[in-house]
């Protein structure tokens, strides 16, 4: 029955609450979206990896050959070689196995080395096929397949031709330019590195690195297209193997064995384990994030408690009517901590609509530089504990206004005193 | 043989300890009266009406309002007592602005459901009650027009006030100043009003002012300071 007369006495004062409103709404969305960053930047990551069982690589950082292999975060710091590659893809347990060589660049973009059949067992998502928008995969020594953001951005079709730089930074001074490739094949989007890569076969990175030492050519000792087109290209080095199982039960069983190998210092990885490592790295600055958003809701919640706190100066006569009709003190908190409650809510909800509207505006733009792909700006059930947390929390708030105009009531009477 | 509807017996109440504001040792107020209480500001006027309307509670002695001792109800129980039994207008400032004259008017009913009983059966319904209440009042052009609060003169609201105090006619109506705030005319025409209509509600009227041009509108006129021993007075 209060309820009427609370919203209507908010209603007469939307003026100064809706910047109380705007506040919680910037500081929820703000909230949300570093949730929602958040869980699409793990999503991300375990998308890239769903079809893989094990990556092996030199001997070192588990999460630094993930890193580097995968997600093509910083690089290699040994090779393996090809010896290990052949002898792990003829392994009775083994599946599948793709070399993985890496090293190149194309205008920021990285160059993967890898053979024909990486289209085929590659896995993204929820176990999905690398599909292609245009074209196939490749057959020809030159030919290159792009990712879909390597082919939007460049502006590339099947047919455009394309040379390499040696080293993988943005501008590079040395230029595979001597040897062009064709693009064959253009990606459909997956939202994992694949859309920034550049394929071509692992004997590609051969024949263009063909009569070059120590990162840079040798003068004189070019050859032909023709002559490197009937030059045997065994690669002797690669960078990673990707690895798909037969059998999930044979995975530690050959993760040992390749850890254990006397040859070569190798090591497998199961990518699940190496990301946890990630995670635990990150969950760090997560938190640092979450606590600076909880700090903003912090301070939504102090502006909504000067402005209530405020109001009541301006509001002693009508609690003074309220009380001399019949309200009881409980009446007069509840008022309070309704409005405090009315204010948490429309300002989560419009703080809801913003993230949503923040994150499908924004969405292109982290694609675009952080090769983030956000799936949905739909509200996942871990939000509900924080939206509910917020509204709960305003609610309490009210209470201190509320017990304030409680005591001014007690004093005042019916007589109100300025 | 009239019944009495306030009566107050030895009731002392001080604001700070060993200075007390109130020190009231007998008054009674019959049924149906029409009391003006005069005193100049500083006798204590205030505090009697805290009291009477059960807001503050004595350090010693009874209230009677309509035969239930007031002091010895728990808080919550005098604020419903409050909203069922007696009907208050203040001095200016009667209305919340952001309700419609008649959401005011049956504001009063929404505290206590024997008011709002009363009403329905005088009047059907709570809309109808406020209407007639507010048309009686003069009030029939304003009601009609849908003006809001703030556009009414502080004649028209303190009207509005008294159409809050009597709505489920309440039976004691308490006034702080109502008048203090109108030129002559109106505030003659206010008190006429007032005084008819509580009549005809079969209500006792207790009207506090140090006005005392409205004397002889009463049937009674209380000096506060005969009655109250505690009283804090000027030499003259």
């Amino acid at each position: 029955m209060l309820l009427s007369v609370a919203l209507a006495s908010s209603w007469a004062r939307r003026h100064t609450l809706l910047f109380i409103v705007l506040t919680i709404a910037f500081s929820v969305m703000l909230l949300l979206s570093v949730e929602k960053i958040r869980e699409e930047v793990r999503d991300s990551f375990n998308r890239s990896v769903s079809g893989t069982d094990l990556i092996v690589g030199a001997r070192g950082g588990e999460l630094q050959l993930i890193l580097y292999s995968i997600f093509h975060i910083g690089q290699a710091s040994n090779n393996m070689s090809w010896t290990s590659f052949e002898l792990i893809k003829n392994n009775k347990q083994v599946a599948w196995a793709e070399p993985i060589s890496l090293g190149d660049s194309h205008k920021g973009f990285r160059v993967v080395g890898t053979s024909a059949s990486f289209f085929e067992h590659y896995r993204t998502g929820l176990q999905k096929k690398l599909l292609f928008q245009q074209g196939k995969g490749f057959s020809d020594l030159f030919d290159t397949v792009v990712g879909a953001d390597v082919a939007r951005q460049l502006g590339y079709q099947v047919g455009s031709r394309i040379t390499l730089s040696h080293g993988v930074g943005k501008t590079s001074f040395s230029e595979h330019d001597d040897r062009p490739f064709s693009v064959i094949g253009i990606l459909q989007p997956t939202g994992t590195p694949v859309d920034q890569s550049v394929f071509v076969s692992s004997q590609a990175i051969e024949a263009i690195h063909d009569g070059w030492q120590a990162g840079s050519r040798i003068r004189g000792q070019q050859l032909s297209e023709g002559e490197i087109r009937k030059k045997i290209l065994q690669p002797k080095e690669l960078t990673a193997v990707l690895v798909g199982m037969k059998s999930k039960l044979g995975t530690f069983h050959l993760q040992r064995q390749i850890n254990n190998y006397k040859a070569e210092p190798l090591q497998a990885v199961l990518p699940g384990v190496a990301l946890q490592q990630l995670w635990q790295l990150i969950r760090v600055a997560e938190n640092a994030l979450l606590l600076v958003s909880a700090c903003v809701v912090l301070a939504g919640f102090i502006g909504m408690l000067a402005v209530l706190l405020t109001s009541l100066g301006t509001r002693r006569k009508e609690m003074a009517i309220l009380r001399s009709i019949g309200a009881t003190p409980w009446h007069i908190i509840s008022l309070l901590v309704f409005e405090s409650t009315l204010v948490s809510l429309v300002g989560t909800i419009t703080g809801m609509l913003l993230s949503f509207g923040l994150l499908m505006f924004a969405g292109p733009l982290f694609e675009l530089h952080f090769g983030l792909f956000i799936q949905s700006a739909g509200l996942s059930l871990e939000d509900l504990p924080i939206l509910l947390g917020v509204i709960f929390a305003g609610a309490l708030t009210g209470l201190w206004p509320g017990y304030r105009a409680y005591q001014m009531t007690a004093a005042d009477g019916l007589t109100v005193r300025y | 043989m009239s019944m009495v509807a306030v009566t107050l017996e030895q009731v002392k109440y001080s604001w700070k300890k060993g200075v007390p504001t109130i020190d009231i040792p007998k008054c009674d107020i019959k049924e149906g009266e029409k009391v003006l209480i005069q005193g100049p500001s500083g006798s204590g006027k205030s505090t009697l009406l805290s009291l009477l309307t059960g807001l503050l509670i004595p350090d010693s002695g009874t209230i009677s309002v309509m035969g239930h001792d007031v002091t010895l109800l728990s808080p919550s129980k005098r604020d419903g007592f409050r909203a069922d039994h007696i009907g208050f207008i203040f001095q200016q400032f009667n209305l919340l602005p952001y309700l419609s004259l008649k959401d005011n008017v049956m504001l009063a009913c929404r505290f206590s459901p024997a008011r709002m009983q009363r009403a329905l059966l005088q009047y059907v319904s709570m809309e109808n009650a406020a209407e007639h209440l507010l048309i009686k009042l003069g009030l029939e052009q304003q009601l009609r027009q849908n003006v809001t609060v703030s556009e009414l003169s502080i004649g028209q609201q303190q009207r509005v006030a008294v159409a809050r105090a009597l709505i489920g006619s309440p039976e004691v109506l308490i006034a702080d100043e109502p008048t203090s705030a109108l030129d002559a005319a109106s505030r003659d025409a206010f008190i006429k009003l007032l005084l008819t209509e509580t009549s005809q509600h079969n209500s006792t009227l207790l009207l506090v002012s140090h006005d005392e041009t409205l004397k002889h509108y009463f049937d009674r006129t209380i000096l506060l300071k005969n009655i109250n021993n505690a009283g804090v007075y000027d030499a003259a």
